[in-house]
């Protein structure tokens, strides 16, 4: 199996340890926690916004939990000191 | 702890801070221990995670409240940028630590200067850019710590001279822990174990904390989140508060910048740039600190509204919004909140301090104070301690913060710095990121784009906030620099974004970003700095390697290179870290026996000296130093150069071209070479496995043989197995075990058989045996060919190849079942021998305690008992004397014991018997007294006879026969039987003479005390009756069952007889005797010796009791009736009276009556005549003449009213002539009601009867009832009258009572009517009605209903009795709430008595009023009120 052929069936088996959907979800997240939809929420006052807010904040945190998890499955076992693949 | 003013005691929160240091100096401490012997700390990925926190500082702790308190959730952007940095911290984070390992870059200036050709301008630069912005950072982390710990102090206030200085206690105490833990070694990339642990402990302290407070503050001072929001939202100025100055207009352009500033800051703020890149040690680690960070920023941001909410709640001031985390637990919690408050904060300014300030202390030395060094501008000996100055360094910088912030105080640019700070570190962006992913950034870009960032934040943020903190004029701020308002700073161009972080983030980036990319377009890169901008961009690539040696023949000796490293590093750090470092480059590079280096080995081991110095001294000054000090002789240069030259040459290329494809090919034969020399290393290395596994499959084959040879001539159980999962081989000795046969057996896995719950421990055991490549036993269960499971101890050993491949393994088991079997028998037995041992030790021991016990028992009972224990040996001496015999007889134990028993105890009578006896006794005899009691008696001291009881026995002891005697003072006992037998013969002697009849029955019944009385009474002898059964003789034949019965209960029970207290008995002479009894049970010994029954004789007494109680009944009863009798008659005279009385007034009234009438008619004639007369006059007047008459007569006319009186006058004498009928007529019908003239029985008309009775009770009837008649044609009745009307009286008056005026008027019915002889009279009303009970005794002589006064209770017994006497009788209906009908017939002609009361329970409607009387009533009520 040729090397890129073994970074694609990763991604395959691990979408969330694909770089390029990390920098999507980066950009998703700015958007979701920007404006204008903080504008929206900020329109029904303080209350909807500090809501909006932190049930967004907590879904931030789980998707960079489960971002993580995918690219710790998706890594050999290192041994001490190793360096990890490179996952480009 | 506290004050008198509520306050901490300085002394004691200062003592706390040193106990909370002493903490963190411990923990430090143990982790670098534990690296210093080698020993990897668990969870470092966590220790990582926590680390990064030193991004939450003071700021964080106290001014995101503060924050949120005048801006509303603006504070939340400064954690949201971070959490969507570490969102993609995978693909730009991680490619930052791969380049500071690979460059050992020491700070973000490294990275910079790395990356853009080694400037060491630029680090300067950039170092003193960020040490303007740093400086008051810190001095703000500072008094954030001051502050909180005068709030808790009130130390301003103190007063206390050593108090004024507990800031520079605190920065003191930051200084050592800083250089304890930051700056332990110069080199900076060396992982600084004990700063993490620090860090991880206070991140957890500060979370705790802030949690802790926020939860006080939600649910301790409010009713929870859901209260807390409700009252915002209850509080429309609050609301508007929290809304509109932060998000109104254009502040989401704020908002945005904020989460810009703040994702720049997370990378490229010095500390965060530390923590997150020098200090990460494995990549890995990201992946834990990527959640892990972001969820903390979560949890310490949740709070910050609630708790900032909370206090605006409660009164405290705006101003004071930075204190609410510690002021709302100081003021409302404990200590104990208060104190974790103030440690979080500390904690949160204490990490940032430490870290802040060490990566500025090294940035410092390596980009400022080196350089000034190499350029002979300080002392060339500074150069080897960079520690020391690092160290100076930071206490300046703590110094100079502390300053600052003691100068500027509540100063905006103090207050606003974190922001400004943040603002200066976006500019790092555009070089910073670019350079990661740009290869064309350059130098010149990279300074363009700095310098002009950073100048535009200098002039938009920095200045105005200098000015607004009172440096300089305002003016320039609002109208521009030399009044142009196109250049005001904070709306630079006329473009006003509401914000001024806004306006700077926009311009400042706009210009950086553009001289970024400018300059960088306009300007070259080398070389070195190309090659450095490929390797950014692809930091994933693995490093070219100088193998080649493209340098030509060049040597250089090897002495030279390493003294020129040596000199190197020596320049830089101690000696000891300078030896390390040097070992470290040098490891590999020099081969044995060999003397010189190739011109490419050179280069490698130069280029890994620069990057191992540049951990100390950064990368810039460390290219700078390796340029200086490795340098090769003029002639080895002039060699190379003349190499390269001539290949340059070859090429015809520009030097630059030439540098590239160097690199270019360089690059691509370092890879042909690498692959090339693998294969070749693999194709031989394969070429050798396959002649190697030739010659061992052969080997292997002959040895299988021999070995199956072997193994099935052995008793053992033998197989073998391949790795392969080929055909397996088991001997014969298995084959027979299993029942299988070979063929089977080989396709099976040997461990099939093995028990299910063993399986597992099988696979394994064979695991372990692969892994330790050594042999293991182990004991199984298998299962044999019969379906028994037996035990065989296996070993196995694993099977390897000659290149070392596992083949699988060789196993052999032995049946062991008997042997364990056996063994199992044989441990029974001994466990069951040793438990027989055991329990027979056991028993012996109890049967010693049971001895000891039993012999403790005797000697207390004896010593305890009340009788005396004497024993005697064998010689007739006292061997033992009891406290008893000493309190009986008087001698004590120790005159006793040893005596000669006869020579004091005995009477000198008794003596020569006793001897005797004794000698008998002695010699086997054992006498009549032994094992008896007898009773003697024995001398006390005084020489007194006292009556002993003797009970003798005898025991031997060591086999010697004694006599023991228990002698027990009698006495008492003597007194007490004399005194009974006297109380025995007076007892009888009472019996015998008492006046009354007692008897005694034995067991049986039977008579067995029989005393005078009862023989004077009955007549009986006692010798007649002795002996016979009670019920035989006395009892009468009606009684007998029951005396039989009470008699055999009581002496069997022994409860006394509880008979009537009367009963007659039969005497010798036939009559019978009415006897009052009570009995006793005696008892003896517990048990019922006799019925001991008492008699006295009441027959008489009874009989003339019961005679006067007869008599008393009579009298009672007569007496009853004669009061009935009399009242009735009083009741009747009464009325008879009212009645002649109102017939004497009617009489009386009846004469006048007849004039006044008389006269009325001549009046009213004379009347009429005077009025004809006046309007004769009246006619006559128009002819007198005389005006004064007329005037006078008009006067009059006018005075008196003549044309009224004319009127009025004959309408006067009418009304008093209808008047005078009524009055006639009330007289006719009280004549009427009376009848006084009419006593005898005389024909009446009973309707006139009602009208009349009607009108007389008319004043009781008219305010309650309505009354309607329908009276029938009826005939005269003969009757008396008055009577028959007093009837009706009782009947109308009690029908009107009946009806409750609260309801309104009710209806009285009058009702009359005949059929065949008999007239009927029925009074109806609408009234309450009567009960059932009411109605059985409404006829009751004096039962009444109504209230006491109200009524006598005759009315209705005296109309019965009427009715009775007229032979007629009355009918009764009534329903309780709905009314009463009674109805009276009587004959039309005058018949004998009988009446008769009918009570008909349905309505009051109920036909049988249209019924013929009948004989005898349906009940008769009315008997009752007869009798």
């Amino acid at each position: 199996m040729t090397t890129s052929t073994a970074r694609a069936s990763k991604r395959k088996a691990h979408p969330l340890a694909d770089p390029l959907l990390q920098v999507a979800l980066v950009w998703v997240s700015a958007f979701l926690v920007g404006w204008p939809l903080i504008q929206i929420a900020g329109a029904r006052g303080v209350i909807a916004m500090f809501l909006y807010v932190f049930v967004i904040w907590g879904v931030l945190v789980g998707l960079i939990f489960a971002v993580s998890r995918s690219l710790r499955r998706s890594l050999p076992p290192a041994a001490s000191g190793e360096e990890p693949e490179d996952e480009r | 702890m506290i004050t008198q003013h509520g306050s901490f005691s300085p002394l004691w929160l200062l003592a706390a801070i040193v106990a909370y240091v002493a903490t963190l100096l411990a923990a430090g401490g143990w982790a670098e221990r534990r690296a210093a012997q080698d020993r990897r700390m668990v969870g470092q990925g966590w220790l990582y995670a926590l680390s990064l926190t030193v991004y939450c500082t003071s700021w964080t702790y106290f001014g995101s409240v503060g924050s949120a308190a005048n801006s509303g959730m603006l504070y939340a952007t400064i954690y949201l940028g971070p959490t969507l940095v570490m969102l993609g911290s995978w693909v730009v984070v991680r490619r930052m630590i791969r380049l500071r390992h690979r460059y050992r870059l020491s700070s973000v200036v490294d990275l910079i200067t790395q990356r853009y050709g080694h400037s060491v301008s630029m680090g300067a630069f950039i170092t003193l850019v960020l040490l303007i912005g740093m400086v008051p950072y810190i001095g703000l982390q500072l008094r954030a710590l001051v502050e909180s710990f005068a709030v808790l102090t009130g130390v301003e206030h103190e007063h206390l001279a050593v108090w004024q200085y507990a800031d520079e206690m605190i920065v003191v105490l930051v200084i050592l822990l800083t250089c304890a833990f930051g700056l332990r070694r110069v080199d900076s990339l060396e992982h600084q174990h004990g700063l993490i642990a620090v860090l991880a402990v206070e991140s957890m302290i500060k979370l705790v904390a802030f949690i802790a407070v926020g939860v006080f503050v939600t649910w301790g001072l409010f009713d929870g989140l859901t209260d807390l929001l409700a009252r915002l939202a209850a509080d429309p100025a609050l609301q508007q508060r929290f809304v509109d100055t932060p998000l109104a207009g254009n502040s989401y352009v704020t908002w945005m910048t904020y989460l810009v500033m703040s994702m720049a800051a997370i990378i490229f703020l010095p500390r965060m740039f530390h923590v997150m890149i020098v200090g990460n040690q494995d990549e890995r680690h990201l992946m834990t600190a990527m959640w892990v960070f972001p969820l903390y920023l979560l949890l310490m941001s949740f709070f910050v509204l609630p708790i900032a909410v909370g206090g605006l709640l409660l009164g405290y001031p705006l101003g004071e919004a930075d204190w609410f985390v510690i002021r709302l637990p100081f003021d409302r919690g404990g200590p104990a909140l208060t104190l974790l408050a103030f440690l979080g904060g500390f904690s949160a300014a204490l990490g940032m301090v430490m870290v802040a300030c060490t990566t500025m202390a090294v940035m410092f030395s390596n980009h400022i104070v080196l350089p000034l060094i190499d350029r002979g501008l300080i002392g060339e000996h500074l150069r080897g301690g960079l520690l020391p100055i690092r160290w100076l360094l930071v206490a300046l910088m703590l110094t100079a913060a502390q300053l600052f912030q003691q100068g500027l105080e509540d100063s905006y640019l103090l207050i606003q710095m974190g922001l400004i700070s943040f603002a200066a570190l976006l500019q790092f962006v555009p070089a910073g990121i670019g350079g990661l992913y740009w290869t064309g950034g350059n130098k010149r870009g990279a300074w363009w784009g700095l310098a002009l960032g950073w100048a535009t934040w200098a002039y938009t943020l920095l200045l105005p906030a200098v000015v607004r903190s009172g440096f300089g004029d305002t003016q320039w701020l609002t109208s521009g620099p030399w009044a142009i308002e196109f250049l005001r700073p904070q709306a630079l161009f006329g473009l006003d974004l509401g914000s001024p972080y806004a306006n700077t983030a926009f311009w400042s980036l706009l210009f950086n970003v553009s001289g970024y990319v400018v300059g960088s377009l306009l300007g070259q890169q080398d070389s070195d700095e190309a090659a450095i901008a490929h390797a950014f961009r692809a930091p994933f690539d693995k490093p070219q390697r100088r193998e080649s040696d493209s340098a030509g023949k060049l040597r250089i000796a090897c002495a030279t290179v390493r003294e020129q490293i040596d000199n190197l590093f020596s320049r830089y750090l101690p000696r000891q870290e300078a030896t390390l470092a040097i070992e470290r480059v040098q490891q590999g590079a020099f081969a044995e026996g060999e003397t010189s280096l190739s011109g490419a080995a050179y280069l490698e081991l130069t280029a890994r000296a620069e990057r191992t110095l540049a951990g100390a001294i950064g990368a810039a000054m460390a290219r700078k130093a390796a340029s200086e000090t490795l340098r090769l002789s003029d002639r080895e240069t002039a060699a190379l150069q003349a190499t390269l030259a001539s290949q340059v040459a070859d090429l015809q290329i520009t030097p630059q071209q030439l540098r590239e494809q160097v690199d270019y090919f360089r690059s691509l034969q370092t890879m042909s070479d690498t692959h090339g020399q693998a294969m070749e290393e693999k194709i031989a290395a394969l070429e050798e496995a396959v002649r190697a596994r030739d010659l061992a499959d052969a080997s292997r084959r002959e040895s299988e043989q021999r070995f199956r040879s072997l193994a099935d001539s052995a008793p053992v159980m033998i197989w073998m197995t391949s790795s392969t999962h080929g055909e397996c081989y088991y001997n014969r000795a298995w084959v027979a075990f299993a029942g299988r046969s070979a063929g089977e057996a080989a396709r099976e896995e040997w461990t099939q058989g093995i028990h299910r719950d063993q399986r597992a421990d099988a696979l394994t055991l064979i695991e372990m045996v692969k892994a330790q490549k050594s042999g293991i036993e182990q004991v199984f269960r298998f299962r044999r060919v019969d379906g028994e499971y037996r035990h065989l101890r296996v070993h196995i050993l694993p099977r390897h190849g000659v290149d070392g491949t596992f083949l699988g393994i060789v196993g052999s088991a032995v049946d062991i079942s008997d042997l364990l079997a056996a063994e199992q028998t044989l441990r029974r037995s001994n466990e069951e021998l040793e438990a027989l041992v055991g329990e027979r030790t056991r028993e012996l021991q109890q049967s010693y305690a049971d001895l000891q016990e039993r012999e403790h028992t005797i000697r207390t009972i004896t010593d305890s008992a009340q009788d005396a224990v004497v024993m005697v040996d064998d010689a007739g001496l006292v061997s033992y004397w009891n406290p008893a015999a000493e309190r009986i007889f008087g001698w004590t134990s120790a005159e006793a014991l040893g005596q000669r028993l006869s020579d004091f105890l005995l009477p000198g009578r008794f003596r020569a018997a006793h001897l005797a006896a004794y000698e008998r006794f002695q010699q086997g005899t054992p006498g009549s007294m032994l094992g008896g009691t007898a009773e003697m008696v024995a001398l006390n001291r005084a020489g007194d006879e006292i009556p002993v009881d003797l009970s003798l026995s005898s025991t031997v002891l060591r086999g010697k026969l004694h006599a023991i005697g228990l002698l027990r003072d009698i006495t008492e006992r003597r007194l007490a039987a004399d005194a009974l037998l006297l109380e025995k013969a007076w007892s009888e002697e009472v019996v015998r003479l008492a006046p009354s009849f007692i008897i005694g029955l034995g067991r049986s019944g039977e008579i067995i005390l029989f005393n005078d009385h009862a023989e004077r009474l009955t007549g009986y002898a006692p010798d007649e009756v002795i002996g016979q059964r009670w019920v035989d003789v006395f009892a009468t034949p009606e009684g007998r069952d029951e005396d039989s019965t009470a008699i055999d209960h009581a002496l069997q029970t022994g409860e006394a007889i509880q008979h009537q207290p009367e009963n007659s008995i039969v005497i010798r002479d036939g009559s019978r005797r009415l006897v009052s009894w009570s009995s006793q049970v005696m008892r003896e010994n517990g048990e019922v010796k006799m019925l001991l029954s008492f008699g006295v004789d009441v027959t008489e007494s009874r009989r003339a009791a019961r005679e006067l109680e007869d008599n008393y009944a009579e009298l009672k009863l007569l007496n009853q009736r004669l009061e009935e009798a009399q009242n009735q008659l009083l009741q009747s005279e009464k009325m008879a009276s009212i009645g002649q009385l109102a017939a004497g007034v009617a009489h009386e009234i009846n004469n006048p009556i007849g004039f006044v009438s008389s006269n009325l008619q001549t009046l009213k004639t004379y009347s009429e005549q005077m009025l004809q007369m006046i309007v004769a006059y009246q006619a006559a007047e128009p002819t007198i003449g005389d005006v004064d008459t007329l005037a006078r007569i008009a006067d009059l006319k006018e005075t008196l009213d003549l044309e009224f009186m004319q009127q009025d006058l004959p309408a006067l004498l009418k009304e008093s002539e209808d008047g005078l009928h009524r009055v006639k007529k009330i007289v006719v019908d009280l004549k009427d009601f009376s009848h006084v003239s009419e006593a005898e029985w005389q024909h009446a008309d009973l309707n006139a009867g009602l009208d009349s009775t009607l009108n007389v009770v008319w004043n009781e009837v008219k305010y309650k009832a309505r009354v309607d008649k329908h009276y029938g044609t009826i005939p005269p009745v003969e009757c008396l009258a008055a009577q028959l009307n007093q009837v009706f009286m009782n009947l109308i008056v009690n029908a009107a009572h009946a009806i409750d005026d609260r309801k309104g008027m009710g209806t009285i019915t009058l009702s009359t009517g005949h059929q065949d002889d008999w007239v009927w009279v029925e009074v109806k009303d609408t009234g309450r009605g009567m009960t059932e009970e009411v109605q059985r005794r409404v006829f009751e002589p004096f039962f009444t209903t109504k209230p006491v006064g109200k009524g006598t209770g005759l009315g209705m017994s005296l109309s019965y009795n009427i009715v009775h006497k007229h032979n007629g009788r009355i009918e009764l209906s009534s329903t309780p709430g709905q009314g009463t009908r009674f109805k009276l017939w009587v004959p039309v002609e005058h018949r004998d008595p009988e009446v008769t009361v009918m009570t008909c329970r349905d309505t009051p409607d109920h036909e049988s009023h249209d019924r013929p009387p009948l004989p005898r009533p349906f009940s008769r009520a009315g008997e009752k009120g007869d009798s």
